[in-house]
């Protein structure tokens, strides 16, 4: 039961998206937050959402998923909206007993909710293609100046991705020593809630000394294997800097000017 | 030939009061198969972690390639020459896909990117795992883990590979595959194998066994040699190959068989002669039937 759960929500994929440096995606959601954010025209804003449509297009992830990861935020969404709605003063359009809606109002909430829903649908698509490892890594890249102010960059990494690595191992352990106490007679899902609280105590007891050896035997691995910290270590995938890297930087700086000129050009409408 | 691994006089404790090894004087020539033998708590793991400066002894020597484990500035370089398995696979992979985890050592040493690709390759092949590069680990065997980790360990290319038990955890057909790819590491590529093992049959494969017993050598020769001595090696709480313990009742009962039955194959070349004699010969020549 517990086996069917998935680290993360990548899903396994050849599309550009899939193949561009990690890092660079990382920086370019970034990146892609600032320009939607900045863009304070109807036509800017308009450009950035068709662009995040475009490129869940490219990347051959599902509707549907777009949707699911979406769900979550969608009180979110209309909370935001709905205070927006009526905090920000303008031209009354309609007004309920005290409360008025602005002209103004009305549109923020609108374009709020735009910024949003993209924001979420922006970074779920970074994590729908891209591995949870290769996002370690990509951290790690993009964090590796910080060293030079002896941050442990690397040892934090290196702990993430270690972690990711255990958690099959760790789930498929929990499912045995479930499995081993409910066959001594525990009930671990009935009862109370304070019940079943407490009948996780024998599961979680073995499930905690069983990790501290695993890390003991790990670690004695690695020393073994010549692991001594990320001095002068290198890489099996280093990353190049692809064409795909290139285009996509390419259209990320057009994207940018494209907002740059409509907000010069038009009104801001916000 | 020279010895790649030197033990002079060790000796070594955990806690300053009981010793683990006492006064251990063993060597193990470049290209040889050695098996350690012993039951638990008789020191074998203990030896095992001292040939790769994991432990350092507490007197006497370790010498690996005639470098000195005590020496902390060849440590990298004694394990880059002696590589370790151990007996747990899930507790010794480290990275979250099979290619990966073979580079890690290399990752390590600093090794360039190209040359990485290929030595992982072939590290790769020899233990028969390719097409498994790019599994996850927790999707593989323990058999198939166990080679992973070989792999791991080859990358390095090391000259000696030291097994801690390395089939303790696994069904017979992984208990095999690992064992087949350590005989052909041996044997094709001439790499130094220390086996530490529980299975008697596991340890009749090699050139040499070492017997150890409350931290002391009790036996160390070749295989036909410790396991003939029945007696000896139920007296250290240890058994004997299956060929040789069938071959030890066959005779307890009359049967007049040669010393030296360690394997099924040798139990076959004693035996078969039996069966092509006549009934009335049998008696005579392998005792009653």
């Amino acid at each position: 039961m517990l086996k069917d759960i998935t680290i993360g929500q990548y899903i396994y994929g050849s599309s550009p998206i899939h193949r561009m440096d990690p890092m660079l995606k990382l920086i370019f959601v970034i990146a892609y937050v600032v320009l939607l954010f900045s863009a304070s025209t109807t036509a800017g804003i308009v450009g950035a959402v068709a662009f995040s449509l475009i490129i869940y297009k490219i990347s051959g992830i599902p509707i549907k998923l777009i949707a699911k990861s979406l769900k979550p935020i969608v009180p979110v969404v209309v909370f935001t909206a709905v205070i927006n709605m009526f905090f920000i003063p303008g031209d009354p359009l309609i007004t309920i007993w005290k409360l008025t809606i602005s002209r103004q109002g009305l549109f923020y909430a609108v374009i709020l909710s735009f910024r949003i829903t993209c924001l979420i649908s922006a970074s779920s698509l970074l994590t729908y293609t891209t591995s949870p490892i290769q996002l370690t890594d990509a951290i790690e890249r993009l964090l590796s100046p910080l060293k030079k102010l002896k941050m442990p960059v690397h040892e934090l990494a290196m702990m993430m991705s270690i972690a990711l690595r255990f958690i099959p191992s760790l789930i498929e352990e929990t499912d045995k020593i479930m499995s081993a106490q409910k066959s001594r007679g525990a009930s671990l899902d009935s009862g109370k809630l304070r019940e079943k609280v407490k009948a996780l105590v024998p599961v979680l007891v073995p499930l905690f000394v069983s990790a501290f050896r695993r890390a003991d035997e790990l670690a004695l691995a690695m020393e073994c294997r010549c692991y001594r910290g990320g001095e002068g270590r290198t890489r099996l995938h280093e990353s190049h800097f692809s064409s795909v890297d290139a285009f996509g930087t390419a259209v990320l700086v057009l994207m940018f000017g494209y907002v740059i000129a409509t907000n010069c050009l038009f009104e801001a409408v916000i | 030939m020279s010895n790649i691994i030197s033990f002079k006089n060790v000796l070594f404790s955990y806690n300053g009061e009981q010793e683990a090894l006492h006064d251990i004087n063993l060597n193990i020539q470049k290209g040889e198969f050695v098996a350690v033998l012993g039951y638990n708590g008789s020191g074998k793991s203990t030896l095992a972690k001292l040939i790769n400066a994991i432990l350092l002894p507490g007197s006497g020597k370790v010498l690996v390639d005639g470098m000195d484990t005590n020496d902390e500035s060849l440590t990298f370089e004694i394990r880059k020459k002696v590589g370790m398995v151990f007996q747990n696979p899930d507790n010794q992979i480290v990275a979250s896909t099979v290619e990966e985890d073979v580079a890690f050592a290399l990752e390590n040493l600093g090794v360039e990117s190209s040359e990485m690709r290929r030595r992982v390759d072939s590290a790769l092949e020899t233990v028969g795992m390719s097409e498994y590069c790019n599994y996850a680990p927790h999707r593989l065997s323990g058999g198939q883990k166990q080679r992973v980790a070989i792999a791991g360990v080859l990358a390095m290319s090391p000259q000696c590979i030291v097994l801690d038990e390395p089939t303790a955890m696994l069904d017979p057909r992984g208990r095999k595959a690992v064992i087949d790819t350590a005989l052909s590491l041996n044997r094709e590529k001439g790499i130094t194998i220390v086996l530490i093992t529980h299975f008697m049959d596991e340890a009749a494969l090699a050139d040499r066994v070492v017997v150890l017993s409350g931290g002391r050598i009790a036996k160390n020769g070749p295989p036909r040699e410790v396991f003939s001595d029945y007696d000896g090696m139920k007296q250290l709480g240890l058994g004997v190959p299956v060929a040789a313990e069938l071959a030890q009742e066959l005779r307890a009962r009359g049967i007049n068989l040669p010393r030296g039955i360690i394997t099924p194959d040798d139990m076959v070349e004693a035996l078969s002669p039996c069966l092509w004699r006549k009934p009335d010969e049998r008696s005579s020549a392998g005792g009653e039937y």
